[in-house]
């Protein structure tokens, strides 16, 4: 028949790292879900995070003022308060209840109470309180909520302050410095407008990249296990360094095929949202390097595990987000048990999320995140030498399976 | 009519099901196994609280009496360690970039001499603000340790100076805000992610072991025989899902004690109606992978759809980041996703204790998702399965189920009622 002769062109043609990328190639252009898996993924993730969180900051989050003094006093707070760019009075009101209402109707974020005696206290020398009613749920309004009525009252209380020092006969100067003795100042390094986006999406990027990668070439795998379409590379197996030359071949068949799309992707992104790059995009460069061969080796191992092209969607879909997680973006890093974190490791975006995270926002240089890098060549290391074992076995199985008489139509599940 | 087969159809249906299930232990691993090894990775991950000891690195160009107590009480924080003190400013920013410290923090030369002698003087923090909550917890500690301190001395001055020490206390600091914390005594972010993430990773589940038990018959010719088994498509169907209802939504309401009772996620609100919620859920995920499968008729184009269904949820359902500063044809496109209803419910429950009718138009857009697949077959009749899936002894009995759709339709009209009546 035309198709056996056919197979053994093949097999007499595959013999080396070139014709295995060669091959590789076609069948990446086989089947239309792979391409779909490969593109889709690393192209639309990343943009739809980034879109949606386009917004970047909250500012001007609305709280309650609840007023039980009804003095001056009180009303000079509130209109402070709400002067800041932290937060928006929306509700006035002396009812506690209303206000208690607006908040479970997520009208409001948080409310502030002047209660009933303040003005009374100050008068009287005697220290006031004001309450702060606040959703840590929303940590990101928290922290708003809160510096905004530690503003609004802090020009009450420094003015409180002074004039009680100059009463005692300081000047105003001397009263001023003596209203704070030391300060505190927060610089806030990087993203100093507290932007969601800016440590989410590099992070989102690399997370979508290595999940496509996976992904895709678990599915190439599984449809070739299913259709039988390892067949020619059998003869080239059985080589000294077969093996290897078949899994360098496809590696660089994905490589380049990707590497240029994640490429492309990365620059898109980070123009159209003006991201900044601080480091040198040399060191990013250089630090990527053994990113995208570790994840493509470790696709290899997994795969071997999967019969079918579907398989690899599978059970790959769900490792996306614990993986987002124990980058230590969305959570910090050093609040995850140790243990955990040693697991992390297995999975390239771990690292690599880390050291691009620092090179690009941070402006490490390659030297600040060796460590990061070295985790990634030894994961290249172990991954592929795991990887030829496990084909190894695999090719020889069915080797001898082919070579059996009985050894036609076998039902893959 | 033939009341006495279609019952013994639904069962025959259920019980291939399962045969099925036992038969690959694909479906175990997807339905049950994955899924509770998602919760106990969650759990683990987020089981500390809040961060605590965050690694900072101090320069003290001081070295007096006042510096080094300031430091100690840095080092006696909860949130803060110190990991080391630098001798220059070069080296305290080279331990951000290299991740072993989140905040460096500098006490300027000249501390002492400048308090005594009144001048002005400040302590600054450079916190790594690329890691948002580490950099405001240290933030936070730090301000309120530098006014503590501001305070001690003030009182310390004004004693000098002859006050008691209830007018020196009073004077230093003559306004103070107590905070309250409505929901979260424990300034627990944590309720807040799980509540979220647990569902988003069941959702995932269930989505992928539908659209796999539903795909696989197309893709091992297994249609017809599977149709077959029961008198009407429509049982057919239904008897395929009820053995994946029963596991998920005993895991979905297990993910609920979890949570609420175990992990102490505030319940304001009735447990029984985020129960419910759940079942809902579960139905609806369901609905939405047979849905797939029927738009698709590819196991793998619709494994495809489902993954790029489930992911981008948890953004879209405006969750890490408060819906407030998420665009808005992005809030509308988080609408098309069951979860973020069912999230709606789960908060105003949970952490808002409201009551039912403000939850019922997410239960009805929830309903809503549960008729997908007869919305969907009956507006692509043609298109659909190979077997319609509304194909039956005779076509008067289609009508029947067009009520049912328009009476499903009755909650989204009183929810948009409601929307626009707020």
């Amino acid at each position: 028949m035309s198709k056996e002769n056919d197979q053994k062109n093949r097999e007499s043609r595959i013999r080396s790292i070139s014709d295995v990328f060669c091959r590789e190639y076609s069948i990446i252009f086989k089947d239309n879900t792979i391409i779909i898996a490969f593109f889709a993924a690393a192209l639309i993730f990343p943009f739809l995070y980034g879109y949606i969180y386009s917004n970047e900051v909250v500012r001007e989050v609305p709280i309650a003022i609840v007023d039980l003094d009804n003095s001056a006093l009180g009303r000079d707070i509130t209109r402070n308060i709400d002067a800041t760019e932290f937060v928006n009075v929306v509700l006035k009101t002396n009812n506690f209840e209303e206000a208690k209402k607006a908040f479970y109707n997520d009208e409001v974020k948080g409310i502030a109470l002047i209660p009933k005696d303040f003005r009374k206290k100050i008068m009287r020398q005697e220290q006031a309180h004001i309450s702060a009613y606040l959703d840590v749920s929303y940590f990101l309004y928290y922290k708003q909520v809160m510096k905004g009525i530690r503003y609004g009252t802090g020009f009450l209380s420094a003015k409180l302050q002074i004039n009680n020092l100059m009463l005692k006969g300081n000047p105003k100067e001397l009263a001023m410095r003596l209203r704070d003795p030391i300060s505190h100042v927060n610089k806030y390094l990087f993203n100093p407008a507290s932007g969601y986006s800016l440590f989410l999406i590099p992070a989102i990027i690399i997370l979508a990249l290595q999940q496509t990668l996976l992904i895709a070439i678990g599915m190439i795998g599984g449809f070739s296990r299913e259709e039988r379409r390892f067949t020619d590379l059998i003869p080239l197996s059985k080589d000294r360094f077969g093996i290897e030359t078949i899994l360098l071949g496809k590696t660089l068949a994905y490589l380049s095929f990707f590497v240029i799309f994640a490429t492309m992707v990365a620059f898109l992104l980070f123009s159209t949202f003006n991201y900044p790059v601080r480091g040198s995009l040399i060191d990013v460069f250089i630090f990527l390097t053994p990113f995208f061969p570790s994840v493509i080796f470790f696709a290899f191992v997994l795969t071997s595990f999967f019969k079918s092209k579907e398989n690899s969607i599978m059970f790959l879909v769900f490792s996306g987000i614990p993986c987002l997680f124990l980058t230590g973006v969305s959570w910090p890093k050093i609040a995850i048990p140790e243990w955990l974190q040693a697991i992390a490791l297995i999975f390239p975006s771990t690292s690599a999320v880390d050291g691009f995270l620092k090179i690009t926002q941070m402006g490490a240089s390659l030297s600040e995140v060796y460590q990061q890098w070295a985790v990634l060549w030894g994961l290249n290391v172990i991954y592929f030498t795991v990887a030829v074992v496990l084909w190894r076995m695999f090719f020889r199985k069915e080797a001898e399976s082919l070579s059996q008489p009985a050894s036609s139509d076998k039902k893959t599940p | 009519m033939n009341t006495m087969k279609s019952n013994t159809g639904l069962q025959s249906v259920i019980g291939r099901e399962l045969e099925r299930i036992k038969a690959k232990p694909t479906y175990m691993v997807l339905a049950i196994f994955l899924p509770l090894l998602s919760i106990l990775l969650f759990s683990a991950i987020l089981s500390e609280e809040v961060p605590r000891d965050i690694p900072v690195t101090v320069l003290d160009r001081d070295h007096s009496h006042l510096s080094r107590k300031i430091i100690r009480m840095i080092d006696a924080s909860p949130s803060i360690s110190i990991s080391k003190q630098v001798s220059n400013i070069e080296e305290g920013h080279k331990s951000i970039r290299d991740g072993s410290a989140y905040s460096f923090i500098m006490i300027p030369e000249g501390l002492e001499r400048k308090v005594l002698r009144h001048d002005a003087t400040e302590i600054v923090s450079y916190n790594n603000n690329v890691y948002q909550i580490p950099a405001a917890l240290v933030g936070a500690s730090m301000q309120s340790i530098v006014t503590t301190t501001s305070i001690g001395l003030k009182v310390k001055y004004r004693l000098s100076k002859g006050e008691t020490t209830k007018e020196a206390l009073v004077h230093a600091h003559p306004i103070k805000v107590d905070s309250h914390y409505l929901f979260n005594p424990y300034k627990n972010y944590l309720y807040y992610l799980e509540t979220a993430l647990l569902p988003v990773m069941l959702q995932i589940f269930i989505l992928i072991t539908t659209i796999y038990a539903f795909g696989s018959e197309l893709k091992e010719k297994t249609y017809d025989k599977w149709q077959s088994t029961a008198s009407h498509a429509f049982k057919a169907y239904i008897g395929k899902a009820i053995p994946y209802t029963v596991i998920f939504s005993i895991l979905g309401i297990f993910i609920n004690i979890w949570l609420f009772k175990f992990q102490g996620a505030p319940l304001r609100g009735s447990f029984f109606v985020i129960s419910v919620a759940m079942i809902f859920f579960v139905i609806a995920y369901q609905a939405l992978g047979i849905t797939f499968v029927m738009i698709t008729k590819d196991l793998g184009q619709a494994l495809n759809m489902g993954a790029g269904f489930a992911v981008p949820v948890l953004a879209l359902a405006g969750f890490t980041f408060p819906g407030v500063g998420i665009p808005k044809p992005a809030v509308i496109l988080g609408k098309f996703f069951p979860f973020s209803h069912y999230l709606e419910i789960s908060l105003a429950q949970g952490m808002r204790g409201m009551d039912l009718w403000y939850v019922l138009p997410s239960f009805g857009y929830l309903l809503m998702f549960c008729l997908l697949p007869i919305t969907y077959s009956i507006i692509s009749n043609i298109r659909s399965f190979p077997k319609e899936i509304l194909d039956i002894d005779s076509w008067y009995v289609r009508p029947r189920y067009s009520y049912i759709l328009l009476f499903c339709l009755l909650p989204l009209a009183y929810g948009i009622f409601i929307k626009f009546k707020m």
